[in-house]
């Protein structure tokens, strides 16, 4: 109860600094559509007219996903970055409080916030170009999100444990956003890419993700395509278990613990 | 010592800061040196997903690798635009001022890591467009190609310089800059002009930019939609005011400054 207590209180002070950055939202929101506009009109250009809509659907999905990847992992770099700036890392393994509530108290707000995002940006993508009827489907979309972007989490905390051993949170991240962008079948099917960044991509929990909220918007999503989640959640207990050892090494050399 | 002295002092200390910062961040050349061929594979299938028999086509190949030459070109002078916001939260332009620097020659440290950027992201993307997707890469008009990137970096250099300044008392210049790095590009010539369609191509003359950016595809496929020498001369008198625009605005801005203390044009 305590836990959840203190859980509920960092997630309340996380959502109002998020609301604080308000440009930053309208930018996130912008974004897939600006970029997958400008595919499609290059798509169109290239084909003489005959890029259709649901290939525009279809980019403007990825887009959305690939930006909640990419703010999920910036934050998870920049979270632990300015912890070691600010010295809020070693008040948070002096507080008595357990140091994984703390930062899944961020994660935990990071994907609401995303799965809001996803239902903005999917709901005018779903209206424009299958219809209002279709708009049910996001609902089984916010489930889905719920489980999938678990791996995330655990993949999040590796990327936040990286930013800690380089100590710059942008080009970890940055070298991570590119590898993740490109192999997850975002904007192009993975079929296009070379064998090697195929498995990577299939390897990396994204492109499972991307691939279920298709078909899930399109109706043809069927429990058998879970499968793979149940063994990206390896990625969580990964994600977990580094960070226990992290916080080990970090707590031996700052010297600090509640 | 006299002013010209000074002058070249100034710059060479200016640039010799550029290079100090970006040698300081080594992980930061790491990251850019593996991510760029992610990013450029990632951006030529995101456009090519569209037609990928093109992927088969040498001279598109060779077309789109041209246009994301030139998408890095903008790219890393554009973001050279978000240093003066910073210098400002910093506190450091300030400081820049009482020694007597103009707000372009403090911007100069900021370029020279653009052009580099530009030194080892462009060559880098060649090699991978040529090693990941076949591409035989060729310049149908080398002397063209030479003067038009001459143009396009003075040009982008003075465009950053007047874009830090008009963004200078933003909180977060980089959400601007982040969608412009798009837009100016891919709406001004960087895809190739013969592939647009007709109603398309004309359009697209009104963009200023088309003027810097159409050149250096053009050159390197052969396919100038315009005269050549008319295209580079109007690139040639926009670059001309946009240095003096930028001079204008700087002016303004310190102006402002000393009156109300706070560095914003509006």
């Amino acid at each position: 109860m305590r836990a959840l207590n203190q859980l509920a209180g960092i997630v309340e002070a996380e959502f109002k600094a998020l609301i604080r950055e308000a440009g930053v939202f309208i930018f996130v929101v912008f974004f897939p559509f600006m970029i997958s506009l400008l595919t499609y009109g290059a798509g169109q250009a290239l084909t003489g007219g005959a890029a259709s809509p649901t290939q525009w659907f279809y980019q403007l999905i990825g887009f959305t996903i690939m930006m909640i990847a990419l703010t999920m992992s910036s934050s998870s770099a920049w979270y632990f970055r300015r912890g070691m700036m600010t010295g809020r890392l070693e008040y948070i393994l002096a507080a008595p409080i357990s140091p994984l509530t703390a930062v899944l108290s961020s994660a935990l707000t990071n994907t609401i916030f995303n799965i809001a995002y996803f239902i903005v940006v999917a709901a005018i993508g779903v209206i424009a170009v299958y219809g209002a009827y279709y708009l049910a489907n996001i609902l089984g979309v916010i489930l889905f999100l719920a489980l999938a972007l678990l791996p995330v989490i655990g993949f999040n905390l590796l990327v936040g444990i990286l930013t800690i051993f380089f100590r710059e949170p942008e080009p970890v991240a940055n070298l991570i956003n590119a590898i993740v962008s490109t192999v997850s079948g975002f904007a192009y099917p993975i079929i296009l890419l070379p064998s090697f960044l195929q498995i990577l991509g299939l390897i990396l929990p994204y492109s499972h993700i991307v691939d279920g909220v298709r078909e899930i918007l399109a109706g043809s999503f069927r429990l058998a395509q879970l499968s793979p989640h149940i063994f990206l959640l390896g990625y969580l207990i990964l994600g977990l278990a580094v960070f226990k050892v992290g916080e080990a090494v970090y707590v031996r050399k700052s010297g600090v613990h509640w | 010592m006299s002013g010209r002295a000074v002058f070249t002092g100034r710059v060479f200390a200016e640039l010799e800061k550029g290079l100090t910062i970006y040698a300081r961040y080594k992980i930061w050349l790491f990251s850019d040196l593996i991510s760029w061929p992610f990013w450029t594979i990632f951006f030529f299938l995101s456009f090519l997903m569209y037609a990928p028999s093109l992927l088969s086509s040498q001279y598109h190949l060779n077309a789109f690798t041209w246009s994301f030459f030139t998408f890095i070109l903008v790219s890393s002078f554009m973001w050279a635009s978000n240093f003066l916001a910073t210098s400002a939260q910093a506190g450091i332009l300030e400081y820049v001022i009482i020694t007597g620097c103009s707000i372009r020659e403090h911007m100069l440290g900021r370029s020279i890591v653009s052009f580099i950027d530009l030194a080892v992201g462009g060559p880098l993307l060649l090699l991978i467009s040529a090693a990941g997707f076949g591409t035989r890469l060729f310049v149908a008009y080398p002397h063209l190609m030479f003067v038009a990137l001459v143009l396009a970096s003075a040009f982008f250099y003075f465009f950053s310089s007047m874009l830090a300044v008009l963004l200078v008392s933003l909180r977060s210049p980089w959400i601007i800059i982040n969608v412009a790095q798009f837009i100016i590009p891919f709406t001004s010539g960087a895809i190739p002009v013969e592939v647009l369609p007709a109603e398309l191509r004309s359009i697209i003359t009104y963009s200023p930019f088309f003027y810097i950016i159409h050149p250096i595809v053009a050159s390197a496929t052969g396919q100038y939609f315009l005269p050549p020498g008319l295209v580079l001369t109007v690139g040639g008198i926009l670059c001309l005011a946009t240095y003096l625009a930028s001079r204008v605005l700087e002016d303004v801005l310190l102006r402002r400054a000393l009156r109300h203390g706070k560095f914003t044009i509006f």
